[in-house]
């Protein structure tokens, strides 16, 4: 239980992938406490960059603080969605624009599907939701989602 | 040698000013580098500098992109720059336009080198990667350091006077110039050595690279168009209120087929837009003014059409690779055939958005053998791509509407796009056609 238990959660769901309020409502239900959460949509104009208003909140909370008390749970479903988001989190954002760039907040992140979160939310509630998303997507998408959150995590991408 | 000047564009959110909600802002300068341009001046160090940012709204640009890109221009023109850079855009239809623009119209007015940089799925590759040097990326921030790089040691071989290879060499898009070279082995040999890889099923590389984009002759016009059923089909995302079947915002994978029996207008509490790729206030407020059902009940109930089929098909346009669209177009064709559809009409709205409605539009007319009519606010695009009849929309976040107007005003405005569309469906036509003839009277 110590990637959830005790943390400030900062939820960063997907509107092509799990919402964020379908993690929020999975994690409550359990009585963890969200300190924020939003659904990042893909920006064209942006290229799929974080949001700006979601980096300055993400920023506002973590900056300065120990990553170790944070845990980040993504709900986007595409590789390169998941790439961005994770990166953004830990070695600041891609895109050089928003107020995460060029900062190293190196916050736990975590995948909606990955065990260690999967493992620690109601099953009633997953199949509900979480698990209908996750059960129309295609296995070798979400491995490969899977995976690249969990190198940028543990430092090796 | 003395340092380069450079200027360097970007649109509004690599700018910092904002996403979607800013994408309207006229053009601005900042006397130093910005975002991504930040880490480009770290790689080329002291022999060049970026002196000035020119940041642009994406609408603004790509809605008016004659007056836009003068703006500037001018705006460049001031800092006497050796070398324009833009970008880099990535998959993003309407900033890739406008990088394309900007970088193609800086080398063409001022004869300086300049460089862009984004995806082959951009259509800024297709309109500009002949005026202008075009840097391949990824297709998201994903690879923004790639993309950094590859710029960076294009510009310093820029800075550096040094000689550009080939396109496939350098990582840029082929720009249709041809260079005498000496080969090693003469003409026939190559294309026999060609011949046989090709027969073989191996690799092999043309040194003849055609146009990717196919061209269709048009189709007959509808002889008479108060007894034709006409059928909706939109890359703008126009879906029942929730989206229930979670069309996806970007990249789609599917298109949806809803009925609109009984419906006579779109109204906000019932639909909705489920597109990424523009802002959808607009498109929220009144559904309309991307999907124009209720102009279109109008004209059926008046008996100026035969009848409006009452299913419509919709997809999202934004980030869509042409060839899932055009399995997309497949599908659809043969539904509406099937429907009785005697012409269709398919309404786009972003850049990405608008290369997949015209690919929707160019293979359902040969598919179904059908007239076909493009609304799009970025008629560019659905030329370059092969749309045959087009009829140009407002604004990219509302094609078929405009907000700033009181609410009759706007739906006569719609009404004459519509009405444009009807002459455009029984306008017997030899090439690609652009039916301007509402914003003329405008």
């Amino acid at each position: 239980m110590a990637v959830l238990k005790g943390k400030k959660i900062i939820v960063v769901g997907d509107r092509d992938g799990v919402h964020g309020e379908e993690i929020v409502s999975a994690l409550k239900k359990l009585g963890y406490d969200v300190s924020y959460s939003a659904t990042e949509c893909f920006v064209c104009t942006a290229a799929g960059s974080m949001d700006f208003p979601t980096q300055q909140r993400i920023a506002e909370l973590a900056r300065g603080k120990d990553p170790s008390d944070f845990a980040v749970i993504l709900g986007v479903c595409d590789e390169e969605g998941a790439t961005v988001h994770a990166r953004t989190v830990t070695t600041g954002d891609p895109s050089r624009t928003g107020a995460l760039s060029r900062v190293q907040l190196r916050l736990p992140v975590y995948h909606i599907f990955e065990q260690e979160i999967k493992g620690q939310i109601d099953r009633g509630v997953y199949s509900q939701t979480i698990g209908l998303v996750e059960s129309s997507l295609d296995e070798g998408e979400v491995k490969k989602t899977i995976d690249v959150v969990r190198r940028i995590r543990e430092g090796r991408d | 040698m003395s340092k380069k000047r450079i200027v360097h564009y970007l649109n509004q959110f690599f700018g910092g000013i904002g996403a979607e909600a800013k994408a309207g802002i006229p053009p601005m300068e900042f006397r130093e580098a910005k975002g991504p341009g930040v880490d480009i001046q770290e790689k080329i160090g002291a022999r060049g500098e970026i002196v000035a940012t020119v940041v642009c709204g994406d609408n603004y640009f790509t809605e008016n992109m004659e007056k836009a890109s003068n703006e500037v221009l001018e705006i460049i023109s001031k800092h006497k720059p050796d070398i324009v850079i833009a970008g880099p855009s990535f998959r993003a239809g309407r900033y890739g336009i406008a990088c394309g623009k900007v970088a193609a119209e800086a080398s063409k007015r001022f004869g300086i080198p300049t460089l862009a940089a984004m995806n082959e799925e951009s259509p800024g590759v297709d309109l500009y990667a002949r005026d202008t040097y075009i840097v391949k990326t990824g297709s998201s921030v994903a690879s923004m350091d790639d993309a950094i790089e590859g710029m960076s040691r294009f510009l310093l071989k820029i800075i550096r006077g040094e000689e550009i290879g080939s396109a496939s060499v350098e990582g840029y898009f082929a720009r249709g110039i041809r260079k005498n070279i000496f080969a090693e082995e003469r003409g026939a040999k190559r294309a026999v050595d060609m011949l046989v890889k090709k027969v073989r099923g191996e690799k092999f590389e043309t040194e003849l690279k055609m146009p990717t984009f196919t061209r269709y002759n048009p189709q007959p016009p509808i002889k008479d168009i108060h007894k034709a059923k006409l059928g909706l089909v939109t890359s703008g995302g126009i879906v029942p209120k929730g989206n229930p079947d979670r069309l996806e915002a970007s990249s789609a994978t599917k298109f949806l087929e809803y009925s609109i029996k009984g419906v006579k207008d779109l109204t906000p509490d019932k639909w909705e837009t489920a597109h990424g790729g523009y802002d959808p206030t607009y498109a929220n407020e009144d559904p309309d003014r991307v999907l124009p059902v209720d102009v279109f009940r109008d004209l059926e109930r008046e008996g100026k059409i035969g009848k409006l089929h009452d299913k419509y098909y919709v997809t999202v346009g934004n980030g869509t690779p042409i060839r899932r669209a055009e399995g997309f177009a497949k599908e659809i064709a043969k539904k509406e055939k099937e429907a009785g559809v005697d012409c269709i009409v398919v309404s786009s709205c972003c850049g990405t958005c608008t290369r997949c409605g015209a690919t929707l539009a160019k293979e359902i007319e040969r598919e179904a053998q059908l007239p076909v009519v493009h609304i799009t606010t970025l008629v560019p695009v659905s030329k370059t791509v092969g749309a045959n009849r087009i009829v140009p929309g407002v604004a990219i976040p509302h094609p078929l509407g405009n907000p700033a107007l009181p609410f009759e005003d706007e739906k006569k405005l719609r009404r004459k796009i519509a009405e444009e569309v009807l002459i455009a469906l029984s306008t017997q036509i030899e090439q690609q056609t652009v039916f301007r003839r509402v914003f003329e009277v405008a």
